[in-house]
């Protein structure tokens, strides 16, 4: 008796189409990609069951960049959200002495990472670049190291990448702030919390969502980390930058193993599925209360 | 008995002055420094795209540029522009397109009832967090397969499909805040369903296409991996390559690699100055939510 | 212009019956509002009526032609909304000129239509503002405006007035009533506000769950109220309502309320001795020094209101409001004692609620 609605599908369809088969298909495809031993993009694809993941267990580049990403992902997790609340927590007015520090506080956020790239690795560069330069003009020459040797290269990129990270949390984290009601902090004040009670009390709970994108953001951006790692050291030396992301790069467009490469494209899925989806679930349950 | 009590408070006002005015100066202090730290890099930068090898070596990387060169910056132009070209060309669409879709599909979840309503928003919003990683490789294949490497096509949808799901969490979220009503009497002045998105619903969410128009062009233009891997001829070559591309041409000539970034970096930084409210909103709107 | 006819109508949100099969014919011409507490389905029947709302079961005519299955448009109606729902990005005169232009109106056409409206609702120096720009009450016109441009067969109102003061709201329900009596309209009026109803309307439909109480002019439904329910919602402050029970008398069949007062009913009642009634007496019926039979108890909240003042008395266990001059001077806590005439009083049976006679 009801008559079909045509309306919502006609408004859907271009995102589902461009979503679901640009978007969703290669999700599946590079499972079933990744059971597979490929090499080259016209080569015969032969099924190897978990072969490719057996071997990445194995594969001494692999756990290399497994590691990076682990420490990666422990760096961000504690050092970005914590330089952020601190910064934005200070930097919560509106004042233009404020506002021209955020300016140029969110500025690396409008930087491509080919950008990021080339300022750090000037940044680093040996001798003659920015740090160096200012730790010698600054008379503390015995400071200088070689940021992008084995030894400190994983933690300079980090910095690097850290650098545009914090500017981004630092957004979310005043929008957050900016959320807190004012009678809420008068009336916290009113019952005598001030100082650092006021923040570990009142203001950090209340930060809690604004938190959770901090972190699940930093995360993912650990986890997914590539591009930083491609303009600056290409995983080098000696790997000892190598991370997943550049990994999945490296085995699938230079040594053209596309099921060896999509293996590791399954396993930073599914990394990111355990911490992501706790983060959507409580945002699907908030949307649900916005779309009944 | 009054008096004592005042001027006790008194006092302690007077106290809490003090140690607010020291908790202000540190405060600032602070702020400048790290603000300072966070803006050196750009400073160093920027300087050294308007020096000389030459004048690096001899002076030192902090040293006032000696000539000064801002040459630099059209040998960077030169060599960047093929790239710039293409990059407009993949983002303009590619926006218009991120804005069309993602409201249009908006429209629909947010002031429709079907089938599968929420299911569908859920699935669009968890496909922002896939990792392009896992995408990469199969759009890659599909494309070669089609025909449509290597051109600015293949860019264009991919940068939609990726970009889509944000704005429609966005969308959605500011078609949730428009009165239902308006929609009812848009219908009763006989409106069809199309008419009341594109004449009443979308013009009303111009602050949060306006918002959106920046953080997709931010986003989309810095885009790099899709670039690199989906284009291979310099024309089709986003500025994001073609910098990586511009630096291994001038390796070690650090003040023209300077000039290149940021040349390459200046369209977004410009957006991002003019347009910061929008750009800081639009994050706000997808991000931080109840 | 057009006649509106419900057949039948049912209206069910999955397995919640909102409309319990309805019947209702609204004649051409007619001011027709619809009554009831909130949640009475007196909303949905309207959006029924605009073609918003699907009918799950049963006929909706205008006109005497069936329109289910027409959208809004189709059904030509015209409707203004509680938020007055102007379009916020529009000028007025862009907000009025919307229908006609998406009715490809010519453009001539169009602006001397909207002009006219505007100088019938006096809003012709407002045509260049934005909605925001406005106060309620013009916001309130405007929303008439773009309703009227259109010479619709019917107009519907789903509560217009109650976004404003109440001072505004009875200007602006002066003014509705005065247009309607201008263009002659067919109008279908939603409202919670019996004074509202009662007022503006030619009929007024008392909904309460989904059914139909009352239909009936306002006077009919304050003189005869057909149960309970009506007796209660029309009329302020609301009808006394006492449990009694029916007890023989020197001069035909009383009712006894409780603590031994007694009232005379009107003759000709189906009651039996001994039957359980609901005795309904209006407050301003029940007044000192009338004639009649007197009610006496003690004055237990007095609510002085300018003219008159509202007593609470106390009947053995019932409370009983009663409407006394202003000028007299009540207590609280003292004893106080009113009058009713037989002909004022209401008899409804106990168990259903229904009124007898």
């Amino acid at each position: 008796m009801a008559r079909i609605n045509f309306a919502p599908w006609l408004f859907l369809a271009p995102a589902l189409l461009i979503c679901g088969f640009f978007g969703g298909v290669p999700i599946v495809q590079s499972l079933i990609l990744s059971l597979h031993d490929q090499t080259g993009i016209g080569a015969p694809a032969t099924f190897v069951g978990l072969q490719n993941y057996l071997d990445l267990m194995q594969d001494r580049y692999f756990q290399d960049a497994f590691r990076n990403t682990l420490i990666w992902m422990a760096a961000f997790v504690v050092g970005v959200p914590s330089l952020a609340t601190l910064l934005a927590v200070l930097l919560n007015s509106n004042s233009w002495f404020e506002s021209l520090c955020k300016t140029v506080l969110f500025l690396p956020i409008a930087l491509s990472f080919s950008v990021i790239g080339i300022i750090w690795q000037w940044i680093y560069q040996p001798r003659i670049g920015l740090l160096d330069q200012a730790l010698t003009t600054l008379g503390m020459g015995g400071l200088v190291q070689a940021w992008l040797g084995p030894d400190l290269g994983l933690a300079s990129v980090i910095i690097a990448a850290a650098w545009t990270q914090t500017s981004f949390s630092i957004v979310i984290v005043l929008a957050g702030l900016s959320g807190i009601s004012r009678e809420l902090v008068e009336a916290a004040r009113v019952d005598g919390a001030n100082g650092w009670t006021m923040f570990w009390r009142i203001t950090l709970p209340l930060l809690r969502p604004a938190m959770m994108i901090v972190v699940s953001s930093a995360l993912i951006a650990a986890l997914q980390s590539t591009e930083i790692v491609l303009t600056m050291t290409k995983g080098g030396p000696f790997g000892t930058t190598d991370v997943l992301g550049y990994r999945m790069y490296i085995e699938t467009f230079w040594n053209y193993r596309f099921g060896y490469g999509a293996a590791v494209g399954v396993i930073i899925t599914l990394i990111t599925a355990t911490f992501v989806l706790p983060y959507l679930r409580r945002m699907i349950s908030l949307q649900e209360r916005d779309l009944r | 008995m009054t008096a004592l009590v005042s001027e006790q408070q008194l006092g302690e006002t007077r106290k809490l002055k003090a140690g607010d005015l020291a908790r202000r100066f540190l405060r600032i202090a602070f702020l400048l420094l790290a603000t300072f730290i966070f803006f050196v890099p750009i400073l160093g930068s920027a300087l050294t795209a308007v020096r000389t090898v030459g004048d690096i070596l001899n002076n030192g990387a902090w040293a006032l540029p000696q000539p000064f060169q801002p040459d630099n910056f059209l040998a960077a132009w030169r060599g960047l522009w093929p790239y710039f070209r293409a990059s407009v060309i993949v983002t303009v669409p590619s926006i218009v397109g991120v804005l069309l879709i993602a409201s249009m599909a908006s429209y629909a979840i947010s002031r429709l009832r079907f089938p599968g309503r929420l299911p569908i928003f859920f699935t669009l919003i968890a496909l922002s967090f896939v990792p392009i990683q896992v995408q990469l490789i199969p759009i890659f294949k599909l494309f070669n397969a089609i025909g449509l490497f290597d051109t600015f096509y293949a860019l264009i949808i991919v940068q939609i499909m990726r970009h889509v799901p944000f704005a429609v969490l966005v969308m959605t979220g500011f078609f949730n805040t428009v009165p239902s009503e308006l929609r009812e009497a848009a219908k009763v002045d006989g409106a069809s369903e199309w008419t009341v998105y594109w004449r009443i619903f979308l013009p009303l969410a111009r602050p949060a296409l306006a918002a959106l128009l920046v953080l997709e062009f931010t986003w989309i233009w810095n885009d790099l991996l899709w670039g690199l891997v989906l284009a291979q001829s310099n024309d089709k070559r986003p500025v994001t390559v073609g910098i990586l591309t511009f630096q291994g041409e001038h390796t070690l000539s650090w003040p023209l690699i300077a000039a290149g970034a940021v040349t390459a970096a200046l369209p977004t930084v410009l957006v991002f100055l003019m347009f910061q409210k929008h750009f800081i909103r639009g994050m706000t709107m997808g991000a931080v939510k109840g | 212009m057009a006649s509106v006819e419900l057949r039948d109508v049912r209206k069910a949100f999955g397995s919640v019956e909102i409309i319990h099969n309805l019947n209702l014919a609204v004649s051409d011409g007619e001011f027709l509002t619809l009554v009831g507490p909130s949640g009475c389905g007196k909303s949905t029947l309207l959006r029924m009526i605009a073609g918003l709302e699907g009918v799950s079961d049963g006929d909706v005519l205008i006109g005497g032609q069936r329109v289910n299955q027409l959208n809004p448009r189709e059904r030509n109606i015209s409707m203004v909304f509680q938020s007055y729902a102007l379009y916020p990005h529009m000028t007025v005169r862009q907000n009025m000129n919307f229908n006609l232009e998406l009715a490809r109106v010519p453009k001539h056409e169009a602006a001397a239509k909207v002009t006219a409206a505007a100088q019938l609702l006096e809003i012709s120096d407002l045509l260049d503002r934005r909605p925001a720009q406005l106060s309620g009450g013009q916001r309130q016109r405007v929303a008439m405006g773009r309703a009227i441009v259109r010479n619709p067969d019917v107009f519907l109102f789903d509560e217009p007035l109650s976004n404003l003061d109440a001072k505004l709201r009875v200007q602006m329900r002066a003014e509705i009533k005065e247009l309607h009596q201008k263009v002659g309209t067919t109008a279908i009026y939603v409202t919670h506000d019996q004074i509202e109803a009662m007022t503006l309307s030619d009929r007024i439909v008392v909904l309460n769950r989904g059914r139909v109480e009352q239909i009936g002019t306002p006077l009919e439904l304050y003189r005869r109220p057909a149960n309970t329910f009506v007796a209660a919602f029309i009329g302020s402050p609301s009808m006394n309502l006492l449990d009694a029970v029916v007890a023989p008398g020197r001069d035909g069949p009383r009712a006894l309320i409780d603590g031994g007062t007694s009232v005379r009913l009107p003759s000709g009642l189906p009651v039996t001795e001994g039957e359980a009634i609901t005795l309904g007496l209006r407050p301003e019926h029940v007044v000192p020094g009338s004639d009649g039979d007197v009610i006496a108890g003690d004055a237990k909240l007095v609510e002085p209101t300018g003219a008159l003042t509202h007593v609470v008395f106390q009947v053995g266990r019932q409370k009983i409001t009663s409407m006394v001059d202003g000028d007299v001077q009540v207590k609280e806590g003292e004893p106080f004692q009113a009058a009713i005439r037989p002909d004022a009083v209401h008899v409804f049976e106990r168990a259903s609620g229904s009124r007898l006679d």
